[in-house]
C-alpha cells in the first residue's frame, strides 16, 4: 500500500527529517503521527472519496499520506485549476470531504454542487500527538484497491478522471527509485506541483526511500530555489523543460555553482529542446540527465539518461523492466522505425477512468492506447512524434505535426511555432502555422516557405501563417493546440 | 460631425486590467493590496503571464529582482512608477 512508504520509513528512520518547508520541517515520526491523526478523524465505514486541493506544503504531505491511510481514495485537485473544471472534477468525483484551507474556501464556495461535502481545512486542524497506532488501521488491505484519482492534463481534450490503484503506484515508486538508485541519503528539491504526476512521484520516491524533501510551493523565485540546492546540499533537483530554460537564460551561473552535491536532474512534461538539452550537458559534468515518457494512466514508462553528443537525444529511452511497450497501426504490429499508436501494458497501468467517461476504447485488453504517435529504432529506443488526435489527413497523406514544427522552429528567427490542421474545402486540411519570432526579428511568410522548400514535400509547407507574441500552453508547458 | 472621446487608461487602471486577465475570479472583489498568497492560482505559470503581459503592456523589460518582487498589483504598479521614473 502506497502508505507502506510512509509507514516504512517512520519505522527506520524516526527522527529523520522528512519534509522541509519555508521555515518549518517535520521528522518521519511526525509526519506519519500527524497522518495516522488525520486518517483517525476521516476514516468512514465506507471508502469514500476524499478530495485534496492543497499547494505545495507539509499539510499537502500530511494530509496526501492521512488520507490514503484512512482507506479512502485521494482525489488530488490542481491549485491552478478554474472554476468550471473544479465544478466538473467535483461533480464526476462526489467527494464526502474536502481537505482544503481558507485560500481555497472561496474557490468552493463558488461552485454550485448538487451533492453536499464536508469541508476540513487542515491548517485548523487539531492533531493529537503521539497518540495514534498504525494498527488502528488496517495496513495490509487489498492493494489493487483504487487510491489515487488524479485527471489527466488533456490538450486535446477534456480531462478524463484516472483511477490508479496502490499497486499501480507502488510498483512505479518501486521502479523509479531502482533506477534512480535513490536512497535514504538523498535529498530532492521539489518545486513541481505536488498535485500533478511528476512533482507527486518526487515526493513518493523521496518519502519511500526515507530520505529528505526540500519544498518549494512554487518557481516563482527561481534564485531561491536553487540557492536552496546548495544550502541543503541536494542531490536531485526536477523541472519542466520551461523552468531549465529560465535557468539557463536568466540564472545559469548561480546554478552551475549551486549543483556540486547533485547527483541527478530529471525532466519531463513536454520535449527538451536539443539546444536547452546541451547547455545543460555543459555545466553538469558527471551529473546525470534523465527524462522520462509516462502518462498519467501509465506514470515513468521509459527512461532516458542523456549523454554528450547523444545521437539519441530526441528519444524518450527504453521501457523499464515490466513496462511492455508496442507500436501499432490499425492493421499490425509494428517494426522498428514504423510510426503507429503507442501502447503500453504493466502493472503501473491504470485499471480505468471513473465512471468510464472516455468513450474511446483507451485501456483496452490490458493494453492502453496511449493516443500518442510514436517509433522504436532498431537499438529499441523509443521515439515520441505526435499525438494522433494532431494528425494532419491533408488529402489523404498523414502528416505529423513536429515535422513540420521542427523545420521551421530550426530557423534562426523562431523562438517557437505551432502547426495544425484546419479545413479545406479541395484538401480536407491544409496547414495553418502559428509563429513566435524571437525577440526584435521580422519573418515574412515567404521567408519561412523558402525555408521549407526542399526540407519538406511541399504539401507539408504551410499555407496560413499567424504571428503570435506567444503560444497557449498548459500548466505543465504543453502547447494547447485546440486553443489556437 | 465626429466626436472622438479618448479616454486615457490610468496604470493603475492598466494593472487592474492585467490582474483580472490573469485571476479572472477577483473580477468582483479586485484589491490591490491583496498579497500574492492570497490568491488561488497564483503560481509559477500564472506568475510567468503576469510578468509577459506586464511586459508587453507597459514596454518595459524586468529584471529578476524585479520579476519577484511582484508580490500583489500594487507591488507591481509602484515597480511600472520606478521604471517610468528611471527612464
Amino acid at each position: 500500500m502506497i502508505f507502506d512508504f510512509l509507514l516504512d520509513s517512520a519505522k527506520e528512520f524516526p527522527t529523520k527529517t522528512a519534509l522541509i518547508f519555508e521555515n518549518s520541517q517535520i521528522n518521519y515520526f511526525d509526519l506519519n503521527q500527524k497522518a495516522l491523526s488525520l486518517a483517525r478523524t476521516l476514516k468512514k465505514n465506507k471508502p469514500c472519496v476524499v478530495s485534496l486541493l492543497l499547494s505545495n506544503s507539509i499539510d499537502f504531505c500530511i494530509s496526501f499520506f492521512g488520507i490514503l491511510y484512512s482507506g479512502n481514495i485521494c482525489h488530488v485537485i490542481p491549485t491552478s485549476i478554474s472554476d468550471s473544471n473544479l465544478t466538473n472534477q467535483l461533480k464526476l468525483t462526489n467527494p464526502s470531504i474536502i481537505l482544503s484551507n481558507s485560500i481555497f474556501e472561496k474557490k468552493l464556495s463558488r461552485i454550485n454542487l448538487n451533492e453536499k461535502y464536508s469541508f476540513l481545512d487542515i491548517t485548523k486542524f487539531d492533531f493529537k500527538h503521539n497518540s495514534v497506532l498504525d494498527c488502528e488501521f488496517d495496513t495490509s488491505s487489498d492493494s489493487s484497491l483504487i487510491a489515487l484519482i488524479l485527471f489527466s492534463a488533456g490538450t486535446t481534450s477534456v480531462p478524463k478522471a484516472v483511477q490508479l490503484s496502490h499497486n499501480n503506484i507502488e510498483n512505479t515508486v518501486n521502479r523509479v527509485t531502482n533506477y534512480l538508485n535513490i536512497t535514504s541519503n538523498d535529498i530532492d528539491v521539489i518545486s513541481l506541483p505536488l498535485s500533478h504526476s511528476f512533482g507527486l512521484g518526487c515526493l513518493n520516491c523521496i518519502i519511500k526511500s526515507g530520505g529528505t524533501a526540500i519544498l518549494h510551493k512554487n518557481t516563482i523565485n527561481m534564485p531561491n530555489v536553487i540557492s536552496s540546492i546548495k544550502n541543503y546540499q541536494a542531490t536531485s533537483f526536477a523541472s519542466t523543460p520551461t523552468t531549465f530554460q529560465q535557468i539557463i537564460d536568466k540564472h545559469k551561473s548561480l546554478f552551475q555553482n549551486s549543483i556540486d552535491s547533485v547527483r541527478y536532474l530529471l525532466t519531463n512534461s513536454s520535449p527538451m529542446p536539443n539546444e536547452l538539452t546541451n547547455n545543460l550537458l555543459n555545466i553538469l559534468n558527471d551529473k546525470k540527465l534523465y527524462t522520462y515518457y509516462g502518462l498519467t494512466e501509465a506514470s515513468r514508462s521509459t527512461f532516458h539518461l542523456f549523454k554528450k553528443n547523444d545521437k539519441k537525444i530526441n528519444s524518450v529511452g527504453k521501457p523499464l523492466p515490466e513496462v511492455k511497450i508496442k507500436i501499432f497501426t490499425d492493421s499490425h504490429e509494428c517494426l522498428p522505425l514504423e510510426r503507429g499508436e503507442i501502447y503500453i501494458q504493466g502493472p503501473h497501468v491504470s485499471p480505468g477512468y471513473l465512471q468510464n467517461v472516455s468513450n474511446k476504447k483507451t485501456l483496452d485488453s490490458d493494453w492502453l492506447h496511449t493516443g500518442d504517435i510514436g517509433y522504436f529504432d532498431n537499438d529499441g529506443y523509443l521515439f515520441l512524434i505526435g499525438r494522433k488526435d494532431d494528425l494532419i489527413n491533408i488529402g489523404g497523406e498523414k502528416v505529423f505535426p513536429k515535422e513540420i514544427e521542427d523545420i521551421i522552429g530550426s530557423m534562426k528567427e523562431i523562438d517557437e511555432v505551432a502547426v495544425k490542421g484546419i479545413p479545406d474545402k479541395l484538401l480536407g486540411q491544409i496547414v495553418q502555422a502559428y509563429v513566435v519570432t524571437k525577440q526584435e526579428m521580422l519573418v515574412k511568410d515567404q521567408d519561412i516557405v523558402l525555408f521549407c522548400k526542399g526540407k519538406l514535400e511541399n504539401y507539408k509547407i504551410p499555407r496560413i501563417f499567424t504571428y503570435l507574441s506567444k503560444l497557449p500552453k498548459n500548466e505543465q508547458g504543453k502547447i494547447l493546440r485546440s486553443n489556437l | 460631425m465626429l466626436l472622438l472621446i479618448v479616454i486615457k487608461m490610468t496604470n493603475e487602471d492598466k494593472i487592474k486590467q492585467i490582474f483580472i486577465k490573469i485571476f479572472p475570479e477577483i473580477v468582483d472583489d479586485f484589491d490591490l493590496n491583496r498579497e500574492q498568497e492570497d490568491y488561488e492560482n497564483w503560481d509559477s505559470f500564472a506568475h510567468v503571464n503576469l510578468v509577459s503581459e506586464i511586459e508587453d503592456q507597459f514596454n518595459v523589460e524586468l529584471e529578476t529582482d524585479e520579476i519577484i518582487s511582484i508580490s500583489s498589483a500594487k507591488s507591481a504598479l509602484e515597480l511600472i512608477k520606478k521604471k517610468n521614473n528611471d527612464i
